[in-house]
């Protein structure tokens, strides 16, 4: 009987993994002449280069509809180098060898013609760079393509990985569908051409390391899993708050809203990762089958609990900052009698043994008065207090509150006497800082994102099915704000903490939003 | 120039006399003064215990200069002993505290530095015992020849998790056959060798123990892996059984340098069958280039023309690489840039994490002695 040898693996990898080796790749980046490309991917890309974390087996080929040269493309590289704030060392040694791996093909995504010279440029590159035909391709296009450009890959044999053992992948960038049933229709697109664990669909909170530390907050400290449940903990506030308006994005964020923007994804991501239950490893399998578990126990949200779980709300011209600005609708591209939310609240509850009856209320708003991203544990009051009331001087209970951004850390407040001879009490704070601690960390998300994509580790990216409990939280909330027109916006000053409505939410529970 | 007070003069500017039973409080003072200063509040942090051996005093410029380059990194309290003589009635302390990057996040390093004669090392242990943060890691990074036997190593190590050496500093002085360890000579690579595995053995499961001289091999390390990540040359891979390290050294017969020994375990261990033949031999001092140092990596076959050649290019520093297939054709080059690691890059990537390193003592384990 014939035995086929199995394939040969290079024992000299092993253990160079902290070094920063990766495996030799090329690199495809759809929409190549586009904002997120410009921005975000090619600075991230040169960082890589810079720090040797990419390969030295490495190429880099832009595809977009613009007709460009290769020379066009390396510029449009050098000038995004040279403009980022996120490019930590600049090296011209270092550029100039990422220039010379750059190359350029020009084509419209939907035509086959496109492909074809595309494959044809690939395979002339993987030879000339030695990169064993191992692929990643970028998707950093309008939404609206993802399906299509996964159908014609496929049809161009693109998304097949070639002789063992070399691999391909595809970073599938955010919005990851508008509701739940395009997210479903463009999961299934995206499967009927490509293996689950072929997409990395990214969302660049997850690559943030201050997010990833509530991770190793909860389960690499054992003071914490005791009390991270009911019998502890009153109640989750998750805050995203943001003090810039729209930035000119009016025709974006219309179509968009607060819901789509940022409560589906990078709250719902926070919320799981606060509320999952701990994984047996942190394999990208167990990881996510346990974030996608804490997704699906939220409580469903009904048409009919709608209006009792959820607030939106618009601004309206105000102060932040010190500097006057105009209202959502006085912004450019955005209709003056436009109803779509730059503010939402919602209260919502997860099934489960851990978290039954501990409410997770959400807020996220534009032009809020500061730009705050945290997570706020309040515990439940000590169950008896030995003190005359009048000497507790502000009660409040204990609250881990886990700030992600700005200023990265963790701040613990409890209460402590007051020294003298009277038993009074008052809250102080504890504050652990990140930076001051590890420095910052200069990496942006898309760098980490991308090399745990080269080195295949699909842990911080999202898995089809999360994507859709997520879409389904949300979903009913979108369908009745749709169809409930007669809404009075804006309710709330630019420079504000929200409308009226949000603190009555809480109001309702006994509970008030924190002060930030 | 001695100090006043009887106090010897500082062995660096900036640090300020104490005595003993003073540290704490005036690093307190010194804190409290340069918070002042920051303006903004700013809460204390702190990751580890940095101790740091210097076998004499009067040459420790160099390691001072490396704790400054690494304090804007961590907020560590650095506790530097090192013998002099001439100490008032043995010990003498300075403290000093370093605030780094004030202006965003400020990030700040204690230093306190014991200077004792040689028979006062007892003293300077208890002074360190009692100056250790509390529940932190301790990591003693010992700059100095082989540590075992010197009483400064062995009471420090004692209160370490961690211990960071550089076999290329461990000197010996060689005598016929034998190389007996001296704290300053010419380096000998398989007892340096030997004197990296007895360290091992003694911190045993307490402690783990790096090396600076095995850093200095991942430029290598990492293009050899690279080299191979090429399906053309992985596919050679089967017929590669032979592999021959040359190091830069004085005068051909010159004894193997630790370092080309490290990489020559590296690689038997990751390719077994290179234990049959494997070969570290001296090469031709090339443009002053400092001994021991790695100048070509061979990887051949015995039974065709397929081979590896990794060689050091000097301007611009690099390593330069050719793969020639069965019929000895050269088929690929790379070229892999790379830069002299300073002493404080090498420790730096030493204290990223703070366990073993399982390929390090593998690789340690099957080096040539
Ligand atoms: N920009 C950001 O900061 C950001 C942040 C998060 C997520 N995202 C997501 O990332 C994706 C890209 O965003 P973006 O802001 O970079 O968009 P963009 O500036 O509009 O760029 C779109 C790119 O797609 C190309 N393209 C569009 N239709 C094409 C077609 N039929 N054939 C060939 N090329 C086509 C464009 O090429 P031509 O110019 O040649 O037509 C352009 O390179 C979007 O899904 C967005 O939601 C963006």
């Amino acid at each position: 009987m014939a035995t086929t040898a199995p394939p040969l693996v290079n024992p000299f990898r092993e253990g160079l993994s902290l070094e920063g080796a990766t495996q030799p790749v090329q690199l495809v980046i759809f929409g190549a002449s586009g904002d997120l490309t410009q921005r975000k991917l090619l600075p991230a890309i040169y960082n890589l280069c810079q720090a040797k974390l990419a390969p030295p087996a490495f190429s880099v080929i832009g595809f977009a509809r613009q007709p460009m040269t290769d020379d066009q493309f390396r510029k449009v590289l050098t000038d995004s180098v040279a403009a980022s704030s996120e490019v930590r060392v600049r090296d011209a040694a270092a550029l100039q060898q990422l220039v010379e791996c750059t190359h350029y093909v020009a084509g419209d995504f939907h035509d086959d013609a496109a492909y074809a010279t595309l494959r044809d440029a690939m395979q002339r590159y993987d030879r000339q760079y030695a990169t064993n035909g191992n692929r990643i391709f970028y998707t950093a296009t309008p939404a609206s393509l993802y399906g299509d450009i996964a159908a014609h890959l496929h049809g161009a044999g693109l998304v097949k990985p070639g002789e063992q053992p070399s691999f391909v992948r595809m970073i599938v960038e955010k919005p990851f569908g508008r509701d739940l049933a395009s997210a479903k229709a463009l999961n299934s697109e995206l499967l009927t051409y490509v293996g689950e664990d072929q997409i990395y669909r990214i969302d660049h909170y997850l690559g943030k390391e201050t997010v990833q530390n509530i991770l190793v907050l909860r389960f690499a400290n054992g003071i914490f899993e005791p009390i991270w449940n009911r019998r502890y903990v009153d109640s989750v506030q998750i805050t995203v708050a943001e003090s810039l308006g729209i930035e000119g994005r009016g025709s974006f964020y219309e179509e968009t809203g607060v819901v789509r923007d940022v409560i589906q994804n990078h709250a719902l991501q926070l919320m799981s990762l606060v509320g999952m239950e701990p994984p047996v490893s942190f394999d990208a399998h167990d990881f996510r089958d346990e974030k996608v578990r804490v997704v699906k126990a939220i409580h469903p949200v009904t048409p009919a609990d709608v209006a009792s779980v959820a607030v939106r709300g618009q601004y309206g011209p105000g102060s932040v900052a010190g500097d006057r600005v105009v209202g959502y609708r006085q912004e450019p591209g955005v209709d003056p009698n436009s109803i779509t939310p730059t503010y939402a609240a919602l209260r919502l509850v997860i099934d489960n043994w851990r978290w039954a009856g501990v409410p997770f209320y959400i807020r996220s708003g534009k032009r809020m008065p500061k730009r705050i991203t945290e997570i706020a544990m309040q515990f439940k009051e000590a169950p008896h207090l030995p003190f005359r009331k009048a000497e507790v001087e502000t009660p409040g209970g204990n609250v881990l509150a886990l700030q992600i951004q700005p200023d990265e850390g963790v701040t613990l407040h409890f209460d402590a006497k007051v020294p003298g001879p009277s038993m009074r009490i008052r809250a102080v704070e504890m504050d652990f800082n990140y930076g001051e601690t590890f420095g910052v960390s200069d990496a942006s998300p898309y760098e980490r994102l991308i090399l745990d994509c080269m080195k295949g580790d699909q842990t911080l990216f999202d898995r089809a099915d999360g994507v859709e409990a997520a879409w389904a939280i949300v979903d009913p909330i979108l369908t009745a704000w749709a169809s409930d027109k007669d809404v009075k916006f804006p309710n709330y000053d630019a420079g504000t903490w929200g409308p009226a409505v949000a603190d009555e939410l809480l109001a309702r529970d006994g509970r008030s939003w924190r002060r930030l | 120039m001695p100090g006043g007070d009887g106090m010897p003069a500082a062995p660096m500017k900036g640090l300020t006399p104490v005595a003993v039973p003073g540290i704490e409080a005036a690093l307190a003072e010194r804190r409290r003064a340069m918070i002042a200063k920051l303006e903004r509040p700013h809460s204390r942090a702190c990751v580890m215990t940095l101790l740091v051996g210097i076998e004499e005093m009067k040459d420790n410029q160099p390691a001072f200069d490396v704790v400054q380059q690494l304090a804007g990194k961590y907020p560590i309290r650095v506790i530097a002993v090192g013998r002099a003589e001439g100490a008032d009635g043995g010990l003498a302390a300075w403290v000093n505290t370093e605030c780094e990057g004030a202006e965003s996040v400020a990030i700040c390093t204690e230093e306190i530095v014991l200077q004792s004669s040689a028979d006062a090392v007892d003293r300077v242990i208890s002074a360190v015992r009692g100056s250790l943060v509390s529940e932190l890691p301790v990591v003693l990074w010992w700059r100095g020849s082989v540590p075992s036997g010197n009483p400064l190593w062995t009471g420090l190590f004692a209160l370490a998790d961690r211990a960071i050496v550089d076999s290329h500093r461990f000197a010996f002085r060689h005598a016929g056959g034998d190389a007996k360890a001296v704290s300053s000579g010419r380096g000998h690579g398989p007892a340096a060798i030997k004197a990296l595995r007895d360290l091992l053995r003694e911190a045993g499961t307490r402690a783990s123990v790096r090396d600076l001289n095995w850093q200095r091999t991942a430029p290598w390390r990492a293009a050899v892996a690279t080299c191979f990540d090429d399906r053309e040359m992985l596919a050679l891979l089967p017929g590669i059984d032979r592999c021959a390290i040359t190091f830069a050294g004085e005068r051909d017969d010159d004894p193997p340098s630790a370092r080309a020994l490290l990489m020559a375990g590296w690689l038997r261990n990751r390719l077994p069958r290179l234990h049959e033949q494997s070969k570290v031999a001296a090469g031709k001092r090339s443009g002053g280039l400092e001994s021991g140092r790695i100048v070509a990596v061979t990887l051949t076959s015995s039974t065709n023309k397929s081979s590896l050649l990794l060689v050091r290019r000097a301007a611009p520093i690099g390593i330069e690489a050719q793969a020639s297939s069965r019929e000895g054709k050269a088929f690929r080059r790379w070229d892999f840039g790379a830069s002299t690691l300073t002493e404080a890059q090498l420790l730096d990537g030493c204290l990223e994490s703070l366990g073993s390193d399982p390929m390090f003592e593998a690789s340690l384990r099957s080096a040539i002695s």
